[in-house]
């Protein structure tokens, strides 16, 4: 199995997972149970997870296409353009979901406007969702192209990798700049991720793991700034990345302890455990992969050079 | 030096949208904490009474 198959294999995943969570959350409106917006809430965060390396493996796709004699670059662009678009609605969408899950954990309810809003997000995603994935159908299946129409048939969109690129590689500033907000995100997120994974594991046990879970959302912020400043990287300079094993590690051990800070807060077992008393063993178990795995992600990128092409 | 000063800047601009976002985090947490002698959060008693 190589990227291009993997991308085969996960890029339905983002337009079917966020049908089905549109679909749970208009189904708990008509039923009006908030427990179904929840789920609903969760699936939203899940298929976030699974659209990262879906759009990663695209962007590894693209590179090896556009070696090909008969495959259109500009349909490439095109598509990889509304990925770009797609993928930060994406990436909106489950942080308000995720907010709303972190809510309903703590007051037992999810206010309407939390529930309008990612309801409307994830509509304005699945949307750009569908485009890209029509547009990646073009690439290599002209049949879909109606007669006489020429692919790619959605207007220029509005960000490009292209326009991203030459915004980082043109001015010097952008790189040390994101590299510096890439670090402070980190020890934000590290920060409350071994804060609570540390009570977790018995440490600090005076106060209830609900105080800590408190925090959750500065980390929540604190990994939505590296995504960020990552991703300039990435479009920048897709090929030091790409065939990069230490990058493939890290985004597996980023997958994984994004699974892990869901766990903190959609499981009952962390949240039940009040002053002095002992976490559950799986919520142990949690904990220590969480820790080991933030880990992870820090050394894979460090070793980016050294492991790998890079730089 | 103009290199360092023009980092440095978008460094503090991005603490500041970190800060107003956290700011305004803390604003909407705060409402959520439960008051003086009402029912703690969101335990298991209150997600059975909603489902």
């Amino acid at each position: 199995m190589n990227l291009p198959h993997l991308h085969l294999i996960l890029n339905h995943v983002p337009t079917i997972g966020t049908a089905v969570a549109i679909g749970l959350l208009l189904l708990s409106l008509v039923r009006r149970n908030q427990q179904l917006t929840r789920v609903g809430f969760e699936v939203i965060c899940v298929v976030a997870l699974i659209t990262l390396p879906a759009y990663l493996t695209g962007v590894a796709t693209g590179m090896e296409l556009e070696k090909l004699p008969d495959v259109s670059k500009a349909v490439i662009a095109r598509h990889h353009d509304q990925a770009l678009q797609a993928f930060l609605f994406m990436l909106v969408t489950a942080g308000a979901a995720w907010l709303g899950v972190w809510r309903f954990r703590r007051v037992g309810n999810l206010s309407t406007t939390n529930i309008v809003v990612v309801l409307v997000l994830a509509l304005l995603t699945m949307g750009g969702m569908m485009t890209t994935a029509t547009l990646g159908g073009e690439v290599r299946h002209p049949e879909i192209l109606a007669p006489g129409e020429i692919a790619p048939t959605a207007p220029p969109a509005w960000l490009s990798a292209a326009m991203v690129q030459r915004f980082v590689l043109d001015n010097t500033w952008v790189w040390p700049s994101c590299e510096t907000l890439h670090f402070i995100g980190l020890w934000l997120l590290f920060g409350v991720v071994v804060l609570v994974n540390l009570r977790l594991l018995g440490v600090m046990n005076g106060a209830p793991f609900s105080a800590y879970h408190r925090l959750l959302p500065w980390g929540v912020l604190g990994l939505g700034i590296n995504l960020v400043t990552g991703m300039f990287w990435v479009i920048a300079t897709p090929e030091q990345y790409m065939t990069n094993i230490s990058f493939g590690l890290k985004m597996g051990a980023l997958m994984l302890a994004g699974a892990d800070l869901l766990y903190l807060t959609t499981f009952d077992g962390p949240w039940n455990v009040k002053s002095g008393e002992e976490a559950p063993a799986l919520g142990k178990a949690f904990a220590v992969s969480a820790i080991a795995l933030w880990i992870g992600v820090m050394y894979f990128g460090r070793m980016l050079p050294f492991l790998g092409n890079a730089f | 030096m103009q290199l360092a000063l023009t980092v440095g800047s978008v460094v503090i601009a991005g603490l500041i949208v970190v800060g107003i976002i956290g700011f305004l985090f803390e604003k909407y947490a705060n409402g959520l904490e439960p008051r003086e002698g009402a029912s703690r959060g969101a335990s298991r008693d209150v997600r059975e009474q909603t489902s």
